[in-house]
């Protein structure tokens, strides 16, 4: 198990270093300076651009300033905005918890739409439930989510006033208006979810109600329900857990699109304003960090396969 | 069994939400008031300022042009309604209550000395920050901080006296001195550097108790124009922006009407009221109303202003003339605040470049552009009136003359020029007689300027003369390729509502050493001069004009430039950009503040708010 983890941190730091010199080049590679964003469109001296620049570590080489900010990082320390002197990892300390939210409540309400949906799919195949369901899914799929938001933003903002379609209050400082604002992006976010859960759901099911042991099972007189849940559902979820762990790593830098529109403060909606602003350690920042959870997710989810399964566990 | 019900339920459901969506009007919970009028409570006994403390007139260079302002450029029809009137003073002005407000973005930091700003930070920052000068009602500068400013007898010195008793939010006094270290912090911001380049201020020393002398490199009878905005303009308390800088952007200290009550960047910004406030409002009511306002960026159009139809917020603000479009669609129980400024859309040439260096491509280009196709495109038709100058209908600088002379759409006219250019064998882009020309027309990815930029595209196109090429690229790229003269037409965004120097000066100064050397101007240069544009008679014409304080031979002076670019079609405009603040219709005052002097301020240009005073009336 040790050889396993160590193997894992060995790939994390090897992604992390591949990400963090690639995010660095891309982003310095993109047209456009900050320091025209700083100076704006006023009259401005080769005097006063080399002192931004100079100020802001911007004429030194590519290399050096990736080394230095590698060093920095190391030492956990993630640089500080170039448009506002606002430190990178208050930033990010900030937003995580935003993102996260807004994530964890888009998976945990797909997952719970997700399994009985699947499990009845799997259950009633070809059967007028197994084809509704089916369809119902594929519509959630189709729509991107932040059509399916402004949709929720007309009925239930601006048609019957019962929800906030922005004006973000932080779990702090009140659960209830949290929640309130929460909900319509997280619903958008989970209809996808949902969508592709359920499909993984339905076709692990229909595979595993043919194994021999599930049919062993029925002749030996269990109820149906017993066999779904019991026998069927745990071996099932192992494609569950992979993609839950996937996509929750994917939504805490795929939010960017539904921040926006509903003006979240998380870490898409800096991410979006960082880039347009060219504040290449913010764009850093919140890439490393995306990049290192989504690893150390899958990372956590492959160990985990081997509590849930047991035979992965004695191979 | 359970699984029909469980069916039917969801339909249901489902059918309830969308019926009661059909059927269900639109929340009008506003922000309220409380019952505490005007009269009743002042929160403060600082009656410094009465409304009789007003900038000393006879040096105020506004005051004494020749011909009034406001009188000169009331023409606009059909366009928005820009016109600043006095609130009715039968609605009871109350205090308390609180607001919240929609911007389009967020203010990059709360460092007035640092940040470039535009409308949502001026939002922000006019709450926070007091400016030495303000503009008034028919466009004038009178003094908001100074009680008056002066200059001597070349424009080269300017004295500027403070207004006694004014404090900062941590209780420290307003002083001469205080500026003056103001500068020293100024010149270190990247903003605050270049526009005291820009304005050519040498010094800033303290000459009394409340007095200021501002030494300049060279003369300029605008000079107060500078103190009317960011970064010059406000002021900060200097101490704590020097000692921490990025501290003071979370927890800026001002004189303004509100104080910092909470920074949330990208969230909130919460300002509440300063009790010690300086002003009051004709009436003598003390400023400001309301106890708070919280902004909140919320950058999608259509969010922000369902934002507002939905109660969300109680205020918005927008230069999207499609949202105006849709605002005034929806406009029960709001009020709409518009303006049409002298913010003209378009684009222009880099004029260096070929075929751009040659006056028939520029023109013919100019002559193809159908400005009301285009402006229906921008979601302006009936809200955006066509450009003609760098000033709208509505500006005392607009000159009827310019208007007349800059080319109208006349697409046979268009395609006679190209063809001229084309046929000469030459022809200074070095092709072959009879090749199309080549344009490569650049903007960023905004849907709505995409698809005015497609209507350029068929138009030229169509003429069958022109390979037009579109390229698009975010806002700072798209900076930087016009500072750096990367493509040959960008679209753009020219001058705005200040006196026009601030545009004009480095606009039309040489774009190169060798064509400033050649003007006999060595070291001239400016890289802002965006269509790289160098007409010798209308860069004089523009100094000219900063060493006069008549108005009338100044509007002389800047329409012949004018007259200069509509000959010589450096740009081509569109239509100017209209802007709208739209509040619930129980957010009073936003169109009527005034100047310390009784006189009314400008409103509302380009969207950005003066929030001191403003009341909230739900009854």
């Amino acid at each position: 198990m040790g050889k396993v983890i160590l193997h894992r941190l060995m790939r994390l730091l090897a992604t992390l270093f591949a990400v963090t010199f690639l995010t660095f080049s891309m982003v310095s590679l993109l047209p456009g300076d900050p320091v025209d964003v700083i100076l704006g469109q006023v009259e401005r001296t080769p005097e006063l651009e080399e002192r931004v620049r100079s100020d802001l570590g911007l004429d030194r080489p590519f290399l050096a300033r990736y080394a230095s900010w590698l060093g920095d990082s190391l030492q956990g320390d993630l640089g500080e905005s170039y448009i506002n002197g606002q430190e990178v990892n208050q930033l990010i300390k900030d937003r995580v918890p935003v993102t996260a939210q807004l994530a964890f409540m888009a998976i945990v309400m797909a997952v719970v739409a997700a399994v009985p949906i699947g499990v009845l799919g799997a259950y009633k195949q070809g059967k007028w439930q197994d084809t509704v369901s089916s369809a119902a899914v594929q519509v959630a799929l189709s729509i991107p989510n932040f059509i399916t938001a402004i949709f929720f933003v007309w009925i239930f903002s601006v048609k019957l006033g019962w929800l906030p379609n922005s004006n973000w209050v932080r779990l702090g400082d009140g659960l209830v208006e949290n929640l309130k604002r929460a909900i319509m992006p997280a619903t958008a976010l989970a209809l996808t979810q949902m969508a592709i859960f359920s499909r993984l759901v339905r076709a692990d099911m229909i595979a595993t109600l043919q194994e021999n042991y599930v049919l062993a099972a029925r002749a030996k007189g269990l109820s149906n329900r017993y066999i779904l849940m019991r026998h069927a559902l745990r071996p099932s979820s192992l494609s569950l857990m992979t993609i839950i762990g996937i996509n929750f790593g994917a939504l805490l830098g795929g939010t960017v699109i539904i921040e926006t529109l509903f003006a979240i403060p998380g870490l898409g909606f800096g991410l979006i304003n960082a880039i347009s602003r060219r504040d290449i350690l913010v764009i850093q920042g919140i890439t490393v960090f995306v990049a290192t959870v989504y690893v150390v997710i899958n990372t956590v989810v492959d160990l985990l396969y081997t509590v849930i399964d047991p035979r992965i566990r004695r191979s | 069994m359970r699984q029909r019900q469980l069916f039917k339920l969801l339909a249901l459901l489902l059918v309830f939400a969308l019926g009661a969506a059909a059927c269900g009007g639109d929340d009008d919970d506003s922000s309220d008031g409380d019952d505490t009028t005007a009269g009743d409570d002042t929160g403060s006994d600082d009656d410094s300022s009465d409304g009789d403390d007003t900038t000393d007139e006879g040096d105020d260079p506004a005051e004494e042009t020749d011909d009034d302002p406001a009188e000169e450029g009331d023409v606009a029809e059909g366009d928005v309604d820009t016109e600043v009137t006095e609130e009715d003073p039968a609605i009871e002005r109350l205090y308390g209550g609180d607001i919240s407000v929609g911007l389009e973005a967020e203010a990059l930091s709360l460092r007035p000395w640092d940040d470039t700003c535009s409308a949502p930070c001026y939002n922000i920052l006019t709450t926070l920050f007091d400016k030495l000068i303000e503009q008034d009602a028919t466009g004038a500068y009178q003094g908001w901080l100074a009680e008056s400013i002066a200059p001597n007898e070349d424009f080269s010195v300017w004295t500027l006296v403070l207004r006694d008793g004014v404090t900062f939010h941590d209780g420290s006094p307003l002083t001469a001195q205080t500026i003056a270290d103001m500068f020293l912090v100024q010149l270190t911001g990247a903003a605050g550097g270049s526009n005291a380049l820009a304005a050519g201020i040498t010094d800033v020393t303290a000459t009394g108790d409340l007095d200021v002398t501002y030494t300049l490199s060279s003369p300029s009878s605008a000079f107060p124009a500078f103190l009317s905005r960011a970064p010059l303009g406000m002021v900060f308390e200097p101490g704590s922006a020097a000692a921490d800088p990025a501290a003071f952007g979370d927890a800026p200290i001002g004189t303004g009407p509100f104080a910092i009550d909470k920074r949330d960047i990208d969230n909130e910004t919460v300002v509440v009221r300063n009790d010690n406030y300086w002003a009051s409002d004709p009436d003598g009511n003390q400023l400001p109303f309301v106890d708070s306002i919280t902004f909140r960026p919320i950058p999608d159009e259509g969010n922000r202003l369902d934002a507002l139809l939905s109660g969300t917020v109680d205020a918005f603000e927008t230069s999207r003339q499609n949202t105006v479009r849709d605002a005034r669609a929806n406009s029960d129980g709001l009020t709409l605040y518009e303006h049409q400024g002298s913010v003209a859309s378009g684009g222009f040439f880099n004029t260096l470049v070929p075929p751009f260096d040659d006056v028939r491509v520029r023109q013919g280009l100019n002559q193809l552009n159908d400005q009301d196709t285009v402006i229906e495109a921008l979601g302006g038709t009936g809200i955006s009136l066509p450009g003609s100058q760098f000033f709208s209908p509505d500006s005392p600088w607009f000159s009827e003359a310019v208007a007349a002379a800059y080319p109208q759409f006349d697409f046979n006219a268009g395609k006679a020029l190209l063809q001229e250019y084309i046929d000469d064998p030459g022809r200074s882009d070095a092709k072959t007689t009879g090749d199309k020309v080549d344009v490569e027309l650049s903007c960023p990815p905004d849907p709505t300027l995409t698809a005015a930029m497609q209507v350029l595209e068929q138009v030229w196109s169509a003429s069958e003369l022109v390979n037009v090429t579109l390229t698009s690229f975010d806002q700072a790229t798209h900076i930087g390729m016009g500072l750096s003269d990367a493509t040959n037409a960008h679209c753009w965004r020219f001058s705005d509502d200040n006196d026009p120097s601030i545009t004009f000066n480095a606009g039309f100064a040489p774009p190169t050493e060798e064509i400033a050397a050649a003007a006999g101007l060595p070291g001239v240069v400016s890289v802002v001069n965006w269509a790289n544009w160098f007409n010798a008679d209308a860069f004089a014409a523009v100094n000219a004009a900063t060493q006069t304080d008549d108005f009338a031979e100044r509007k002389a002076l800047y329409e012949k430039v004018g007259l200069l670019m509509a000959a010589e079609a450096p740009v081509w405009y569109s239509g100017y950009t209209a802007t709208m603040i739209a509040t619930e219709d129980s957010v009073f005052g936003l169109n009527s503040w005034h100047m310390p002097s009784g006189d009314l301020g400008a409103g509302h240009p380009n969207a950005e708010g003066r929030w001191a005073e403003v009341w909230v009336n739900a009854g």
